[in-house]
């Protein structure tokens, strides 16, 4: 580590999975995990909603959803950027929570008693804690990350992701794409080159990469996926075979409550991971009837049933493979990543169609996190060897005349990327334009989707026609779209008003921090624990260093006190009682000074000693 | 590495270090971050030549050289405007890639350099032309309804041949064209020598009627790919 390095501000890595979240770091070998304090590394990706108005976050929270599934929020990541619509086709009653239509707009909210969050404060919650988890574990205040999203996350779903990461007080420095922050982690250890394909199934998400690595440069050459195929439908198939038997134990008119629906969902996603180690599976379900239910399910029943989706995946495969330029034959090697490619059918599968070995060296469920780390390390200026040059997963453009798309920039492009477009008016003197920005690879924009509105204003009044307004489109290397115009004729910049179709405006980021005062206090209060423990740890071991000198001239009786002092500082640096840590890290700092200098005065002399010892003339100590 | 590449514009110095900066968007021998100007030329963006033979493994080279100088993940803690640039041309170096790295949109590109409106004003392909690209049209609609995979096979690897040799045609014809500007050489300083040919040159002419048929067999390859 180059002192240069060590001098720049912390940046890590964060997974924020579907399932699970976790983040990393690079520190003196490599790329590492940041546990949590009972040495868990994942974190669940759930919200719980305490009476009080309060949450927590994590396996605690976890817990909660069959007790309180109306006030627990899992999988959350699936909402990210998407309408009502959209979520109640796909999710309908899987959530046990309320999904409701923002007051304002088309945008799924989370209702929670009457109470709508969106489901970018809900990722700031789980971002929050990944941040605190990684600042206990670094004795340090973190304030940017980089953040992995699914490849095939579109502008709103990638946008949705910042403004997450901004309620949540963390800088996003990028937004890498989960497979080639998997690449990244798996090339660091060689010097590999060649195509490599990235099949990355989590637990909402399906995403394939193919990349080219040249020169430690990491080329994606495409990619293609479902932001809405994962563990959590393989889950969902298993539910439907476990109702089927619930159902023959119960009246036929008789509903299933959102409690046992997600104590049936937890069971679902157990079985299913039992499945991956035994041919068979059995559980018994409690849902306080007369007897428990008893469920077994065969692998071979499992496989059937989730086969339609992994052969779609297969399909995504060949058509990123296709776009890519690349023969099934020419690909070097292929990284499995992912919790659900831990399902014995899915590496079958896969081998067989791709027809290579599969790399699962790397825990499936870290090595997104862990590339993540690496991008973060690039970012703050540690290596410089790698270069990730990623693309835009769908086509952006524009309506044109009769709702068609036309497309300025393709799919599969590598970003920052850019087109440029020419727009004039159609009447006298119009001073406005407005475009309309889609999203996605079908011919008329209503089969796209919208991503916004521009408004281009301030055109210098003119004949119609006249006008040469150059509209400028950049794709950063976040893969989110920035615009920017001028008129050509008076060199006039003419502003854009964005009008995001399905992200927050920056009115409404704004709003929502400045209303999450109580989380940012909370924040603070979490940062200010973090670094009190951390000063209460440096006192401690510096007094035990004292305190283990020979030197040192310390009674039995001052030993004992600073023992006492020191026993209750550690208990009270595992608590949470800031108040009460901070007074006891002042007296014990105040009461330590003496000794500190007396230390040194010891030190000092002993030095002096050995010095003069060293000189043969020099008389003898007394 | 700058001296193993001819460049056209002999005037243009590095404000940095004084050398051939060798690319539009950075300096090649330097590093240092270049202001392009609006619209620059594609060829000069990638640190190439557009009057010297297209060579892929220089361009390749070139590429990843001047991402590792200009791309923002490199920028760290540079000011604003050095970030906003390199955001710019990392973006143009991308476009500048994706055109020359690919045969059919180089010498679309590299003919319109010389040639502007070429393309369009050729866009119109004989009847003869358009009857035998329908006719393998039909064939491979056939074989698709059929699942005849043996025929989509055949049409492939019919496009494939027909492609290659109307890109073969393109190379040569290119080549002469570039031979004889060249020949008259552009003027010092002037980095983008379009306009140099008559716009009826018959060359040019030849190039775009071959481009707009390969063009033709390529859709129905991409057609043969989906069908598989």
């Amino acid at each position: 580590m180059t002192e240069k390095q060590a001098s720049q501000e912390i940046v890590i890595g964060i997974d924020l999975g579907t399932t699970n979240s976790l983040a990393a770091i690079v520190g003196k070998d490599g790329p590492r995990i940041l546990h949590q304090r009972d040495g868990e590394a994942l974190i669940p990706s759930v919200v719980s909603f305490l009476d009080d108005g309060s949450h927590i976050v994590g396996e605690k929270a976890r817990h909660r959803a069959v007790t309180h599934p109306r006030h627990t929020v899992h999988s959350v990541k699936r909402l990210m950027g998407q309408n009502i619509d959209e979520v109640k086709q796909r999710e309908s009653d899987r959530l046990g929570y309320q999904v409701v239509q923002a007051k304002d707009s088309l945008l799924a909210r989370i209702d929670i008693d009457g109470k709508l969050y969106t489901p970018q404060e809900i990722s700031a919650m789980i971002l929050g804690e990944v941040r605190r988890t990684a600042e206990e574990a670094l004795g340090k205040p973190v304030k940017s990350a980089v953040i992995t999203v699914p490849a095939y996350f579109d502008d709103a779903q990638r946008q949705a992701t910042r403004d997450a990461a901004k309620i949540a007080g963390l800088q996003a420095l990028r937004i890498v794409n989960e497979p080639t922050a998997a690449a990244l982690a798996y090339g660091l250890d060689t010097s590999r080159e060649g195509t490599v394909v990235v099949y990355d199934l989590g637990g909402g998400t399906f995403d394939v990469s193919v990349l080219k690595i040249t020169q430690g440069v990491y080329k994606v050459s495409a990619t293609a996926g479902n932001t809405h195929l994962g563990g959590d439908d393989f889950d969902m198939l298993i539910v439907d075979f476990i109702l089927d038997a619930v159902k023959e134990h119960i009246a036929s008119d008789a509903t299933i409550p959102p409690e046992a629906m997600q104590q049936i969902r937890l069971s679902a996603e157990q079985l299913k991971q039992q499945l991956s180690a035994s041919e068979t599976a059995a559980l018994e379900i409690d849902l306080d009837l007369e007897e428990p239910v008893h469920f077994t399910l065969s692998r071979a029943d499992f496989e059937t049933a989730i086969r339609p989706l992994i052969d779609e995946t297969l399909a995504c495969c060949h058509s990123a493979l296709t776009d890519a330029g690349i023969q099934p034959e020419a690909v070097d090697e292929v990284v499995m990543v992912g919790g659900s490619t831990r399902i014995p059918l899915v590496r079958q599968l896969v081998e067989k169609d791709l027809g290579r070995k599969l790399h699962v060296e790397l825990d499936p469920d870290r090595v997104v996190a862990l590339g993540a780390s690496i991008q973060a390390d690039i970012l703050s200026g540690g290596t410089k060897d790698l270069l990730l040059l990623d693309v835009i997963p769908l086509s952006l453009g524009i309506e044109t005349v009769g709702g068609a798309f036309s497309k300025l920039v393709t799919r599969n492009s590598t970003v920052p990327a850019r087109a440029t477009e020419m727009f004039s008016t159609s009447v006298d003197d119009q001073t406005s334009i407005e475009i309309n920005v889609f999203q996605g690879e079908r011919e008329l924009v209503r089969d796209c989707r919208q991503l916004g509105a521009f408004k281009l204003r301030g055109i210098p009044p003119m004949p119609a026609g006249l006008p040469r307004v150059e509209v400028t489109f950049l794709v950063d290397a976040d893969g989110v779209l920035t615009v920017t115009s001028r008129e050509q004729r008076s060199e006039v910049e003419a502003s854009i008003e964005v009008v995001p179709s399905h992200g927050l405006t920056r009115d409404e980021v704004k709003d929502i921090i400045r209303n999450s005062i109580k989380m940012a206090r909370d924040d603070f209060l979490a940062r200010d624990l973090v670094e009190l423990r951390n000063k209460a740890n440096n006192l401690a071991t510096g007094t035990r260093r004292v305190l283990a000198m020979p030197e040192m001239p310390f009674t039995d009786e001052q030993r004992q006190d600073l023992e006492t002092d020191l026993a209750h500082l550690d208990s009270l640096a595992k608590g949470e009682d800031i108040a009460e840590l901070r007074a006891k890290c002042d007296a014990f700092g105040e009461k330590t000074q003496a000794l500190a200098d007396q230390a040194i005065g010891e030190a000092i002399k002993a030095e002096l000693n050995r010095e003069q010892s060293k000189l043969p003339s020099s008389p003898q100590q007394p | 590495m700058a001296a193993d590449r001819p460049f056209p514009s002999e005037s243009n110095r590095c404000s940095a270090c004084g050398a051939d900066p060798g690319s539009n968007l950075a300096c090649l021998a330097c590093g240092l971050i270049l202001d392009p100007g609006r619209d620059p030329e594609h060829f000069a963006n990638l640190g190439l030549d557009s009057l010297a033979t297209f060579d892929p493994a220089i361009a390749e080279l070139n590429y990843l050289k001047l991402s590792r100088l200009l791309h923002p993940d490199f920028q760290a803690g540079r000011d604003e405007r050095t970030q906003a640039l390199a955001v710019r041309n990392s973006s143009l170096l991308n476009e500048a890639w994706k055109i020359l790295n690919d045969d059919q949109m180089r010498s679309e590109y590299l003919i319109e350099l010389y040639d502007p409106g070429v393309l369009e004003r050729h866009k119109a392909l004989s009847p003869e032309f358009l009857m035998e690209a329908m006719e393998v049209s039909e064939e491979l609609d056939d074989a698709q309804t059929q699942g005849c995979k043996k025929t989509v096979q055949k049409i492939a690897n019919s496009a494939r041949t027909e492609i290659e040799t109307r890109m073969k045609d393109v190379a040569s014809a290119c080549a002469a064209t570039i031979a004889r500007l060249a020949h008259k050489g552009p003027q010092p300083g002037e980095t983008l020598p379009a306009k140099q040919l008559s716009t009826h040159d018959s060359n040019t002419e030849q190039i775009a009627v071959l481009l707009h048929q390969a063009r033709v067999y390529r859709r129905i390859l991409r057609d043969t790919e989906n069908a598989r």
